[in-house]
């Protein structure tokens, strides 16, 4: 069994930052860092690609509706709760 | 061996649409006035509000409530407990948040313990890459745009799988506020923690998530 070992000092600097990179919550110093990072760094640069393609499909999935039935079945419970008036 | 430093320059992330803090959001305007209406007395508004709130209730309760039987349970008791708050509104901007903390309860109160759930949250050393991770980079796509990506069905239903595999703490931050877009700020008022402690969560969540879904497709 192979022990991952860490990733260099300078990749785990730029790895604990790369959700506020992307979301443009950084410094403009620690920005324009992390970008000089990723320029040169592939295994990073690949990780933002990643956590940037993950992000974009959490978007996505935030679009999706209730199926129809799961939606009639909500609206016949709350019509029958009105029906019967104030709890 | 050819030399490739720098042959395969990385190309800068473009930039999500980023939620800042203070900015304007069409759809907490919308809500808002939705619920100023509806709490007016306007059938009309009521409706349209209930239908928001319903998707928003099942979005979040199928997310994080996991069992479908449970999440449909707990998206109704928001949607009843909507009806009957929503006159007593004084404050429209408290909605959303009101309804989220709303079905999260609803399903924690109507949660069965699952068994396989992750019972603890994760260090940031058992989430992030090992060095033999590092070493095998996945090549981003050129081919294909992050849009295409996210549409893809295949895609869809790995994530699901992925945001299930999460800690509860975890897939709660990730809704909030990589799915319905709150800010900071509001995911930290919804889930009672501190403003540090959402970015920490969302972080290492998202880390997670992108080394499941590299698993899944490998």
């Amino acid at each position: 069994m192979t022990t991952p070992t860490r990733p260099p000092a300078r990749c785990r600097t730029v790895l604990l930052e790369l959700s506020r990179y992307l979301e443009g919550d950084l410094t403009p110093a620690r920005r324009r860092a992390v970008e000089r990072h990723l320029e040169t760094c592939h295994c990073c640069g690949a990780m933002a690609s990643r956590l940037l393609r993950t992000m974009v499909a959490c978007h996505a999935e935030g679009q999706r509706r209730p199926p129809r039935t799961v939606m009639t079945r909500a609206a016949q419970r709350v019509t029958a709760v009105i029906a019967r008036g104030p709890a | 061996m050819t030399k490739t430093v720098g042959a395969r320059r990385v190309t800068k992330p473009p930039r999500l649409n980023p939620v800042h803090e203070g900015a304007a959001d069409p759809a907490r305007d919308e809500y808002q006035s939705l619920v100023r209406s509806a709490a007016a007395g306007d059938a009309d508004a009521l409706n349209r509000l209930l239908m928001r709130a319903q998707e928003v209730a099942w979005r979040f309760s199928t997310t994080v409530c996991g069992h479908a039987g449970d999440a449909e349970d707990a998206m109704q008791e928001a949607l009843i407990k909507t009806y009957r708050y929503v006159g007593q509104i004084r404050e429209p901007a408290a909605f959303r948040p009101w309804l989220y903390r709303t079905v999260r309860n609803a399903c924690l109160m109507g949660r069965r313990k699952k068994v396989g759930e992750p019972a603890r949250l994760q260090s940031l050393d058992e989430v992030l890459p090992g060095q033999d991770d590092l070493t095998r980079p996945e090549a981003p796509d050129p081919g294909k745009d992050p849009e295409q990506l996210a549409d893809n069905t295949r895609l869809r239903r790995r994530l699901r799988t992925a945001l299930a595999r999460l800690p509860g703490p975890y897939r709660a931050v990730v809704f909030l506020r990589e799915m319905e877009g709150l800010s900071t700020r509001e995911v930290a008022h919804v889930l009672g923690i501190s403003e540090d402690n959402v970015k920490t969560r969302l972080h290492r969540a998202r880390l997670q998530l992108q080394a499941d879904l590299g698993k899944a497709s490998k």
